[in-house]
Order: C-alpha cells, then structure tokens, then sequence
C-alpha cells in the first residue's frame, strides 16, 4: 500500500503573487535608501561560509594568490540583509544583483607549529620533529550593495 | 596528505628552526590593523625598510648574491615605495631586515638558501604588518557583531505565548503545517471503519 507522506505541492500563482508582490514592493523601497541601512552578507571563500559586514576583517587560513592591496569581489554570496530584510539565494544570488567587494591587506604566516613524534628504544629513528608555519591572508570587506530591485518581481527588467 | 605536502612546498623550512626561540611563548592576540588600513578600498604597504646583509665571498650566501643580481632591480621597480639597502658584510652570514610604518622590525637570517626561498622571504616581508609572531585567538573581527539582533527563542513568535491555555490548538498547527503521522493513521483507520460499515 502507498501512503503520500507529504502533501502535493499545488502551484497557484496567481494567488502567490497577490500575497507575495506587496512584500517584494516594500523590500525594494527599503533597497533604494542604501545609506540608512547597513548591510550584512554570507559569502564562501574557498569552502568556508562567512558572515561579513563593511569594514571586518575575515582571515582566511590558506594560500592566496592575490598579494596586499589588490582588491577582489565575492561572487558566490549566499545571502544578503539588513535589519528589516533578508534575501536568501538558493543556492547563490545573482552577480548583478549583490556586489561585495574587498581588499587584501595582509599575508602573513602563522605561530610556528611542531609535530612532534618520540619512540623509547629505538635507535636513531626513535625521534622526529617537524615545524611549519601557514601562510595567513587577511581580507578587508570593503564595501556591500545592492544594485537592482530584486528579480524576479514586477519592478525588475529580467 | 597534500595539505602536508604544500607545507613543504611553500615554506623553507631549515630557516624557521634557526631563528624561532623554543623558551618564548608566542603572544595571542585579535585580528587588528595599523590606523585601519584598507578601509574604502585604501592600502599602505606597511613595510618602508628593507636592509639586505650579504658577503661576496661565503658559499652561505650564494642564493642571496644571485638573488641580489637577478631580482633586485625588477623588486624595487616595482615597490618604489619600500627603500632597499644591500650591506655587504666580509665572512659573515646573509641576513634579511624590514622596518615596518609601525615601528617593529622583522629579522629573518637567509644562510644557505636557494634564490627562489630568498625571493619567497623578501616577499613574505613585504606583505607583513611588521607584528612579531602571535597566535590567531578569533578568525574574523567586526565592529558590528550583529544587525538584525541576538536569536532568542521568542524571535518570529507571537508575544501572547504565556496568556495561552494549553495544548493550544493555533500553535499545533503552526508547528505541524504538513499532514502528521499519527493524522494520517487516524484517517486510515475511519476509512476502514466506513469501509467496514459498508
């Protein structure tokens, strides 16, 4: 015997629109005064999601192949809001939607680290030790902005 | 395994055991920046100074002379703003020495390294702020931790949860929106039940 667990999704958007269009509306008039609200974004980096704002530093833990003062946009941002809204991308927003843009200000190394390794009774290999220290870039959010209604709506061109 | 490898590949290692002292231990601090740099887009290259110390004659040295005759002239093109001295020292070992906007020096001794290491530790410099080591405490830092409010379990809930009698039906319903199991077992069994009577 079959038994449907979980309701059939129905579309009605005709319905949908009614409810929903208001709410896009007010989210658009919010956008368009950028200067009142600040801003606050996920973006990934290199298989790390991070929460970020205007004028925070992010570290990321890796190798980087941009040097100081070069600056980058993050093209994979997963979400944007603000106090009032939030708009969630599934799985990323649009690029001509969201632009976060920042700056890389230092790469430096890490505190030295050491693996060490100790067997009693044992002549010669019984020691080993090994020291490194990763390579640090710290980034500087520079800017984040809306730059068109959201798509999708009655207000947007696509 | 290849994170282990890339440690090898990036770093020279022997130079790290020479001048990293095992009796210190090594400051921890926050992210923080020098007269917040890089904030609208606007970078200072924090490194001003950076004295090479070599001798012409020492086989330590020979990665350094051939960076110095390679390398050097393209490196202070293309940072006019950092001032590059080369000292030479007789019978002595190859040193690298960058003084920073901050105050702080950086010393780094460079003996019996190739030129692609010394370029690699030039370049390490350059980046730096000029702090002297110190262990990471937090990966980020903001100024405004949070912009739509500290999560509590009442956030997006209705206010009047305590004047409620409960099981309070309305609040069921929001939490089950879908058909639940035991509905679904229930409706099962008066189906059988008209079925029966049938």
């Amino acid at each position: 015997m079959f038994i449907r667990t979980i309701p059939k999704f129905v579309p009605d958007n005709i319905h949908h629109d009614k409810e929903v269009q208001p709410l896009y509306n007010k989210v658009n008039n919010l956008v368009k005064d950028k200067y009142q609200n600040r801003l606050f974004a996920v973006i990934q980096i290199g298989n790390e999601q991070r929460k970020v704002t205007t004028e925070d530093i992010i570290c990321k833990g890796d190798e980087f192949h941009p040097t100081i003062g070069d600056r980058i946009r993050f093209e994979k941002v997963l979400l944007v809001g603000s106090s009032d809204f939030t708009i969630i991308g599934r799985p990323i927003l649009d690029r001509n939607f969201v632009r976060v843009e920042g700056i890389v200000i230092e790469k430096t190394l890490s505190q030295t680290q050491m693996d060490y390794w100790y067997a009693p009774r044992k002549k010669k290999v019984g020691q080993r030790h090994f020291l490194w220290r990763d390579p640090l870039t710290m980034i500087r959010i520079t800017n984040i902005e809306i730059l068109e209604p959201i798509p999708g709506t009655n207000q947007s061109n696509s | 395994m290849s994170q282990f490898l890339r440690r090898i590949i990036s770093l020279p290692i022997q130079s790290i055991r020479s001048f990293h002292s095992f009796d210190d231990v090594t400051p921890a601090k926050y992210i923080s920046t020098h007269l917040k740099n890089g904030l609208g887009s606007r970078y200072v290259c924090q490194l001003q100074r950076l004295t090479i110390q070599v001798c012409k004659e020492f086989r330590t040295s020979y990665g350094t002379r051939e960076w110095i005759a390679n390398d050097l002239m393209n490196f202070a093109r293309q940072h006019p703003y950092v001032v590059v001295y080369v000292q030479p020292r007789r019978h002595r070992a190859p040193n690298l020495i960058g003084e920073y906007l901050s105050g702080d020096r950086q010393w780094i001794p460079l003996s019996n390294c190739d030129r692609q290491q010394i370029n690699w530790w030039v370049h390490s410099l350059l980046t730096q702020q000029g702090d002297p080591q110190w262990r990471l405490l937090k990966q980020m830092h903001t100024d405004s931790p949070s912009i739509q409010g500290i999560w509590t379990p009442f956030t997006n809930k209705p206010n009047d949860l305590i004047t409620r009698t409960y099981p309070d039906k309305d609040l069921i319903e929001m939490e089950y929106p879908q058909m639940t199991a035991t509905q679904q077992i229930q409706e099962l069994f008066e189906q059988q039940k008209t079925n029966k009577t049938t």
